[in-house]
């Protein structure tokens, strides 16, 4: 009667992608801003939300062209079926690529708060089976858990921001309006990529149940990380200043781990900040996951994504232990994002774009014709 | 092998389908019921007689001891047709052509008198406490609603008692509990439609539901479910419970039952469906999910405010009777650090005698706790008592002072079994406290980490769980587009304002409740202006 109808809906898509790009550059960021823009980080934030804005709003724009077609559809359809496989398989080199910088992230914060003597492998790996179990379910059990997940997230992560001003200096967030303008715009391609993670909707566009409301998607998902990341950027200067978080590899985490409730229960927070990033890696991981191997599934003809979502793994476990140190991951991160995230966030969505206009011009001419 | 099965299956299939017309001479229907059917069942009473003022025409009754009201077949049935029959002559020509016709009418003073046309039927029909009526020279045999049997009177529900509230709780007699609840639904559109399902028990089912509020596809897929249930006995509730619901191997429970008809109303008056079982006081809901599974029925009748407290205490009972061990474990052999330090030492302090890591404490602790509850489930209550200071007290005790667990593990598991009484559904407690286990084996694997990972499992089995179609943790997993919801869920609004009914009910009768208050109530502040 009720058949496994694998739909989300518009809130649910708006929670996955909100997690998606909340888990890519949260622990970073605060460091990265001062590196690009000083203590006018928010300016750049801004710009680059807004720029995220406009192109999320365009792969918005594709799904709602292409009501309930997949991502692989939509791309033989515009850019005919030899180019589709090329970009499928791009795509889910890109998606699983992030994955594994960010399993590799989180394997390693694990260990320095969590397991410091238990090797990283097998903290990687438990959680990787957890997120192939999710993968297994599919798309409607994903935008279940997103919705679920995010009302104790976001509480929990407000608390902390509340608890971690004890220690604010306000005056940390001065000076404003001193970096050079241009400086500032040649941060703005940065920002936009910290917000990356919302070009799931174009693989998951398909399974809305709305899909004339998908341009809303990301604009309202992309809101709301902007106001979380301002918040963050804001908590983590006036907490720690502008030097400390450009030395720190986490601020984020060293910010919390400044807070302390002096004769409660728990001292220290950090049970409570574990558990956030875990849920939050969690959740960031499995939509990348998940986007990977509904794509592998196009790719190889099958019908039913659940037997793939072992297959990938082994990959990703190898490649998110690659690199040696924290630094080689953040280097070679930023080298494969180059290479991936502009083809796959910016040029694919656009080439789909002009040849949907030339599409429509020529159906045009057809009909005048 | 297919041979066989074909061989067989087509053998079987054949005798469920046997249909016996029955015959027209009394006596050969009696023998193959004397002879053949009913051979060696010594509880089936016959009884044949002579109707008529010349004694022209034989008839017989047949019904099993124990199960009829014999006054009424004495009185009404008996009595009617051998001696009242006798009074009137009738118009020969009735009697010629329709004597049945004029038993049916105007001689047998029951109000409830059916006809089958098959043996079977009548079988079936006299063991669920009828008397079959069988006539010479007559094809169909008349079944005469007489059942009556010793039964349970309407009683306190013992699993789900409340302070406030009704106190009539379902009783084995499958009429009595619709009854029950026709008594609370005074409305034409309260369907209510009988099953009988199991091969040999023939246990009758009755499907109640509200005709417009109930989702249709909800009742044709529970119609295809229950026809689809091929076993031979369905003993209770619980049974058809696992042949119905969508995922067996689940350990949460999809179904919910309750022994309360105000439940049962409530649930109707929802949009869902309840299935009263016969030979058991538990009905069943469909389709249920978690937040239903976390209510109970004296919410509604307390004060709102009240309600909404106890609500949130019971999901933080859910937490702890989950997470209370497991976070034990993972604390004191992973992240010491995460406590105050004083606390941290003391901890120490108490454990220093244990020769076990707290993996083992824990499992001996909650074990024990384990064995005690079941020992005490099935002794009679005042031994049963006894158990529980023993256990608890004796024992604890005992362990805390021969060094062999520390005394916080005794109160962590303490307060644990406490916890997972208060929640409401016996069925979730227990499924709890299965995996509480679990949970306690990942804290000891791998700490904090370990437990979070097997809540994203729990979480992920959750989301993925449906009941009849609907999302078993709605309206947790679409809270945007369901708010109205929420009203009833952690929080229980006040009752003007759950003016919707939830996602049961089709969307347009969701409307349930108009307030008039403001404008006819005479309030104070009014009268001022």
């Amino acid at each position: 009667m009720f058949p496994n109808n694998d739909k989300v809906t518009v809130s649910q898509m708006v929670t996955i992608s909100i997690l998606t790009m909340v888990g890519i550059g949260i622990l970073t960021l605060p460091r990265e801003l001062i590196g690009e823009a000083g203590t006018d980080g928010w300016m750049v934030l801004i710009l680059g939300g807004l720029g995220a804005i406009a192109v999320s709003f365009t792969h918005g724009y594709i799904i709602k062209s292409f009501p309930g077609k997949s991502y692989f559809e939509i791309l033989s359809i515009t850019l005919t079926k030899p180019i589709a496989y090329i970009l499928g398989l791009y795509t889910i080199i890109y998606l699983l690529g992030i994955m594994s910088y960010v399993v590799r992230t989180f394997g390693m914060t694990v260990k320095e708060f969590l397991l410091p003597e238990t090797p990283p492998e097998f903290v990687i790996l438990p959680i990787l089976l957890v997120s192939a179990y999710l993968v297994r379910k599919g798309i409607e059990v994903l935008g279940r858990m997103a919705e679920i997940i995010i009302v104790p997230l976001s509480a929990v992560i407000v608390i902390l921001f509340f608890l971690s001003w004890r220690n604010a200096e306000v005056s940390n967030l001065l000076p404003v309006f001193q970096t050079p303008s241009l400086q500032i715009i040649k941060a703005v391609p940065f920002a936009l990529f910290s917000f990356l993670g919302f070009e799931v909707l174009l693989v998951f566009g398909g399974f809305m149940d709305k899909p004339k409301k998908a341009t809303r998607v990301g604009p309202i998902a992309i809101f709301f990380v902007l106001l979380l990341y301002q918040l963050l950027n804001a908590s983590v200067l006036t907490v720690l200043g502008s030097h400390q978080t450009e030395r720190l590899i986490w601020p984020l985490l060293a910010t919390f781990r400044t807070i302390e409730l002096p004769g409660a229960f728990i001292e220290n927070v950090e049970i409570f900040v574990m558990a956030v990033w875990v849920f939050t890696v969690f959740m960031t991981m499995v939509p990348l996951y998940l986007g990977g191997c509904l794509l592998m599934m196009e790719l190889a003809g099958g019908k039913d994504h659940s037997y793939y979502s072992l297959l990938p793994l082994p990959f990703i476990a190898v490649l998110s232990v690659w690199d040696d140190s924290i630094a080689d991951v953040y280097e070679s991160l930023g080298k494969f994002s180059d290479y991936t995230a502009y083809g796959v966030v910016l040029l694919v969505p656009l080439g789909i774009l002009i040849a949907l206009l030339v599409r429509k011009r020529k159906k045009n001419e057809d009909r005048t014709a | 092998m297919k041979f066989w099965k074909k061989l067989f299956g087509k053998k079987e299939s054949k005798k469920e389908q046997q249909d016996t017309k029955p015959y027209k001479s009394l006596e050969k229907n009696l023998k193959l019921f004397k002879e053949e059917l009913l051979k060696d069942c010594d509880d089936v009473v016959y009884r044949e007689f002579t109707v008529g003022k010349n004694d022209a025409y034989k008839a017989a009754v047949v019904w099993i001891d124990g199960l009829v009201d014999k006054a009424l077949i004495n009185n009404f049935v008996m009595e009617s047709m051998m001696i009242d029959a006798r009074l009137v002559e009738p118009k020969p020509s009735a009697l010629k052509d329709n004597l049945v016709d004029l038993l049916k009418n105007k001689t047998l003073a029951v109000s409830e008198i059916g006809e089958v046309d098959t043996i079977e039927d009548a079988l079936v029909n006299v063991f669920s406490g009828e008397t079959a009526l069988l006539i010479d020279g007559y094809e169909k045999i008349i079944i005469v609603n007489s059942r009556g049997w010793e039964s349970r009177g309407i009683s306190e529900p013992e699993t789900e008692a409340v302070i406030r509230g009704p106190r009539d709780g379902f009783t084995e007699t499958m009429r009595f509990n619709t009854s029950l609840i026709r008594r609370r639904i005074r409305d034409h559109r309260l369907k209510v439609k009988n099953y009988r399902v199991g091969k040999r028990s023939q246990t009758d089912i009755a499907v109640m539901y509200m005709e417009d509020i109930a989702n249709k596809k909800l009742l044709q897929e529970l119609d295809i479910r229950l026809n689809n249930v091929d076993v031979d006995a369905i003993l209770d509730s619980g049974q058809l419970e696992e042949f119905i619901e969508d995922k067996w191997l689940s350990l949460f429970p999809q179904i919910q039952n309750t022994e309360r008809p105000d439940t049962a109303a409530s649930a109707i008056f929802h949009g869902r469906v309840v299935l009263v079982v016969d030979n058991t006081p538990f009905s069943l809901i469909v389709p249920t999910t978690f937040n239903t599974l976390m209510q109970s029925a004296e919410d509604y009748y307390e004060r709102w405010d009240i309600a909404t407290a106890i609500r949130a205490l019971r999901y933080f009972c859910i937490l702890i009777a989950l997470y209370a061990p497991a976070l034990y474990v993972g604390i004191t052999s992973f992240h010491p650090q995460m406590i105050p330090t004083d606390l941290a030492l003391a901890l120490a302090a108490t454990r220093r005698s244990v020769p076990f890591p707290a993996i083992v404490e824990a499992l001996i602790m909650e074990v024990t706790i384990e064995i005690l509850r079941e020992a005490g489930v099935r002794l009679p209550g005042a031994i049963g008592s006894t158990i529980g200071i023993v256990g608890g007290l004796v024992i604890g005790q005992a362990a805390v002072e021969a060094g062999i667990v520390g005394p916080l593990m005794v109160i962590v598991v303490a307060i644990t079994a406490i916890a997972s009484f208060a929640i409401p559904n016996y069925n979730l407690a227990i499924s709890l406290r299965l995996i509480r286990f679990g949970l306690l084996f990942a804290a000891a694997a791998f700490g904090l980490y370990g437990i979070m990972l097997a809540t994203l499992i729990i979480l992920i089995h959750l989301c993925s769980l449906k009941s009849f179609g609907i999302p078993y943790l709605s309206p947790f997993i679409a809270f945007v587009q369901d708010a109205s919801d929420l009203k009833d869920t952690m929080v229980r609004v006040p009752h003007i304002m759950m003016n919707k009914r939830d996602i049961n009910a089709p969307k347009d009768e969701k409307g349930r409740l108009d307030d008039h208050q403001e404008e006819s109530f005479d309030i104070e502040e009014g009268e001022e202006d």
